[in-house]
Formats: structure tokens, sequence, C-alpha cells
């Protein structure tokens, strides 16, 4: 009885109300995000009215957001798709438009959820070909190549585990965590490790609210056998020098650093410019003059608050700016590595199929009522 | 589905990567920058092998030499040469430090690498890259007070650099400009 009552109600969520309601919200949270995305830049407003589930408009009251519409929008195509309509030839059209429909949704979720986001962070001059995780750290050892290439091995730090050994295949190195934390800061005692900035130990802290500003560091011990190497190091990832140990007749450096995600291509900033509103210190626009160069290729682009540079897969949104101590101003690039990007238009024609059946069943059945 | 296909990221524990490091990076990769740039323009070719163009209506014929595979005099008797020297003779910076001297001008090694940092790589009409060097574009403090200038487009080949090189009053030099560049697209070689 329980089991029909919930089929019963999964029936109702076929409702077409359900449907209408959904898609004015759509309406209203695009018309609102456009208008939201002239002052605040594209990057904000896909943040706040279509990658999130509820948003507070003015800051207090709750507002649905895109994701949630998209949820109750796909449950009710479901619902509509298996209930409403029953398979019959001359409503192949219909069925293959709620399927394609169905898909592109299912495949935004996907493109959403299995897109990394990272962030470039750079001043005027500089070139970079890597971006940089928002939250998550690595242990590196790196050698210095010819040209200004760093070879890097890289362990992800939060797959360091208590007690248990690690290897580093490319530099034949086997690495013992002491002791690590998620976040800490130099301690007074003496840990009697090698360290490149004078840092004697380090001291638990517990995790702070913004996530992004976590300082992982820990000590170990590091053993390179064919070369007899067996040092206790100390890293911290608050550290600007890496710990330099030589052997093999090369300096190899250790570091605790924010992932760096390497880019098919660079990106070099030639200018950053940054407008206030009258009278104000807050930013009206900012943009990013870049030259992206890759193999042979290279042209300059601009990247505006509402104007991002996609290439090889990537989008490079403006998303912001800072300044440091020295006056320095710097731009942030937000970089989001689209996977699945090609299931929307294969949704989209999937679409364009079923309503290419749907006119020709419906041109069908007017020549046949002619005749 | 979509969480399963959402969790095939690249996040393994233990990943190897190559990336630009801090000073090549922050410094326009000085001293490297012009062998990544040299690199980049080489082409696997032969000047010796030859080269076509198409000449501007305008402009007529000057004298050829030994280094000099073709000369052109404008109407208001700017020269364009194509002079070909072995291997990059002596490299972008050599030469735009000569360049530069030919017009009285010197430039700080710092203005002329991050000069060399934002040159483009252009293509031809038939796919042959180059790149373009105006004089006065190295410091814009300097670019007011001059009256001549340099253009040049650098073409690299197997053993050999092709230097296209029209110099000038600036004001000459802007008018020709299109007609110069147009040739300089027009460079292909012979089949």
């Amino acid at each position: 009885m329980k089991k029909l009552l919930a089929w019963k109600n999964f029936k109702k969520l076929a409702d077409l109300k359900i449907t209408f309601v959904c898609l004015m919200l759509l309406f209203v949270l695009t018309l609102w995000g456009t208008f939201y995305q002239y002052n605040y830049g594209l990057y904000a407003a896909q943040k706040k009215f279509f990658h999130s589930w509820f948003f507070l408009f003015l800051d207090f009251i709750p507002f649905i957001g895109a994701k949630t519409v998209l949820l109750v929008l796909f449950v009710n195509l479901l619902a509509a798709s298996l209930f409403r309509y029953k398979f019959k030839l001359n409503k192949l059209g219909i069925l293959t438009i709620h399927y394609g429909l169905l898909f592109l949704i299912l495949s935004s979720f996907y493109t959403h959820y299995a897109s990394r986001e990272s962030v470039i962070v750079f001043e005027e001059g500089e070139e970079l070909n890597y971006s940089l995780d928002y939250f998550d750290s690595e242990l590196v050892v790196y050698v210095e190549k010819a040209m200004g290439i760093r070879e890097v091995v890289a362990y992800d730090f939060n797959s360091i585990q208590d007690g248990e050994d690690f290897y580093l295949p490319k530099f034949n190195l086997r690495i013992t965590p002491i002791y690590f934390y998620s976040h800490s800061t130099p301690g007074n005692f003496d840990d009697q490790a090698k360290n490149a900035s004078g840092i004697n130990s380090l001291l638990f802290l517990p995790l702070p609210k913004e996530r992004e500003s976590t300082l992982p560091g820990g000590v170990f011990r590091i053993k390179q056998a064919e070369y007899g190497v067996d040092e206790r190091i100390l890293l911290w990832e608050g550290e600007r020098d890496a710990l330099a140990l030589e052997w093999g007749g090369r300096t190899h450096y250790f570091k605790i650093q924010r992932k760096h995600y390497p880019l098919p291509f660079s990106v070099k900033l030639r200018e950053f410019e940054k407008k206030e509103h009258f009278g104000t210190s807050i930013a009206k626009v900012y943009q990013s003059e870049i030259l992206y160069r890759k193999g042979d290729e290279d042209y300059p682009a601009l990247i505006a608050m509402n104007e991002p540079f996609r290439s090889d897969g990537y989008t490079l949104f403006q998303s912001s700016f800072s300044v440091d101590e020295s006056g320095n101003e710097r731009s942030v690039l937000a970089t989001v590595k689209n996977r699945g990007y090609y299931l929307p238009y294969a949704a989209s024609l999937i679409i364009s199929l079923g309503l290419l059946i749907h006119f020709l069943i419906a041109l069908l059945k007017r020549a046949k009522l002619k005749r | 589905m979509v969480f399963a296909l959402g969790s095939c990221t690249d996040s393994a524990a233990y990943r190897e990567y190559e990336v630009f490091n801090e000073s090549a990076g922050r410094f326009g990769q000085n001293a490297l920058l012009e062998e990544n740039l040299l690199a980049r323009l080489r082409v696997k070719k032969l000047l010796r092998d030859g080269i076509t163009w198409t000449k501007p209506p305008a402009w007529k014929e000057g004298e050829a030499g030994d280094f000099r595979l073709a000369a052109f005099l404008t109407d208001d008797f700017l020269e364009i040469t194509l002079v070909h020297f072995p291997d990059a003779a002596g490299g972008i910076r050599a030469n735009i430090n000569r360049w530069a001297g030919q017009v009285n001008l010197a430039f700080s090694p710092r203005k002329i690498s991050d000069y060399i940092n934002d040159l483009v790589l252009y293509k031809t009409s038939s796919d042959l890259p180059y790149i373009l060097i105006n004089v006065l574009d190295i410091d814009e403090n300097i670019s007011d007070e001059n009256t001549e200038n340099v253009l040049v487009a650098i073409f690299l080949f197997e053993d050999e650099i092709l230097f296209i090189k029209m110099l000038g009053g600036d004001d000459q030099l802007k008018k020709q400009e299109n007609d110069f560049l147009n040739f300089v697209a027009s460079i292909a070689l012979k089949k």
C-alpha cells in the first residue's frame, strides 16, 4: 500500500504546473543573473545564481538557486516521460525531446561537478603555464631543467597517512611522515630537522574558517638509497623558499605548496586595468590583457568581468584582483577545466532531432487528413 | 551516473609534471626567452631552396648583393631589404641593439627582454612563422622624441636567418607599413 502511495506521488511529479513554475524560476534567475553580471562579472553571477542550491538575496532573504530548480525540473521531466507519454510511434518526437532535455540537465550536472576549478594569480609581465588549487596542497620535490622549466614530482598532502611511507619513483625517494598537520604554525622547540627558513618545529592549529587559509606542514624522513641520502626535514607551506638537498650531482628542492595544475598553454599578463567607482576605492571594472601562448601559436586576448577567455577545454574568468603590501596589483583569473563540454551539444542535437521527428509526424498527419 | 562520472578527476596522490619556475614566469624567461622564441620561429626548410613574394605595385626593384637577397625602393625613397645571414646572426637581442644603434637609440637589457617577451609569432599566408620588430615600440618614452625608426620582419630557416628591413623616418614608415606587412605576409617557400 505504502509503495503504491509512493508510486502515485511520483506520478504527481509529472504535473505540468511544476514544469511551469520551474521554467518561470529559470526565467527569473537568468534575467536577474544577467543584470547582476553587468556589475559583478560573469564569474560571480554564475556562482551566485547558477552554481548554487540556494542563495541569500540582500544577504538575508533566501532564494532558490538554479541547481535546485534544475533538479526539480529533471525529476518532473523524468516523471512526465515515464507516465504522461506512453510510447507510441506518433509520440516519438515528443519523447525524444523529453529525453534530450533530461540528457541536457544531466550533462549540465556532470560538466558542473566534473569541472575542476583553480586559479591563476599573476602580476604584469608575469607568464604562467599552471594554475593553483584553491584549497589543497601537495608535497613536491623538483629539479630545475634548462629553459626555466621545473620538473616536479608531487604527492597530494591529503593522501599522506599517519605512519605510512610513500614513495616517489621519479627520484627513487622514500618519505616517512614523522608528524604532519593540515594547519600549523612554527614552534619553538628544536625538532632537529633541516629546513630552508630556520623553522625548528611546527605546532598544530585548528582548521581556520576559510579553507584557503590553511597552512599544512610536517616533519618527514627522506631516504634515497642509491646515494645514501637519509635526512629529517621540516616543510611548511608558509615558507617562501624550498629546502635544497644535493645528490647525484643535482640539487633537489623540497616544498609544500598549493597544488599546481599544468596548463596546455601559457598566459602572460601584459596589462591589468582597474577602474574604481568615482570617489571610492570600490572596483567598477577590472580586466586583464593577456598574451596566450601555445606551441608556435600566440595571440593577445582580453579577459574582462563579462568576457571570459576559452581555449583547450579551459575557461579563464576575471574573478578578482589583489594588491600586496608594496601596492603591486595582481590579477586573479578563475580557471575552469571543463570536462564533458561536448555533452550539452550532444543533448541539443537529440532535442533538435526530436523536434524534427515531431514536425515530420505532424506533417504526415496533416497530409493524411487532407487525403 | 553523474556523480560517478564526476569522480573521474586527475586527483591521483602521485603526479609528475613540468611548469615554468618562478624566475621564468616572473621575469619573462629573459635569457631563456630568446632561445624559446628562436626554437618556435625556426622552420625545417632551407632558405637557399628559394622563396617567393608578391611585391606591392608601387615598389621598384633595387640592387641585390651577396647577403642581400633582394631590395626595393618606395616612391618616397625608402629602401626595403631582404638580407640573410648564417644561423641566427647573433640572435634577436644583438640585432635589436644593432638596429637601435642605426637610429641612434640604446635600450636597457630589461626593456629589450620585456619587448622580446611580448613578441607575437605571426604566420604568412603560406604558414611561415615570423616576428615583427618595431624599434620605436621597445620604449614608449623614447618613441615621442625620435623621428627615425626601423621595422624588421624576421624569418628563421634551418641554417639561415632572413631579415626584411625597412629603415627611415617614422612618418614615412607609417605610410608604407601596410604595404610592408602585406609584402611580408606574402613570403612563401618555392614549391
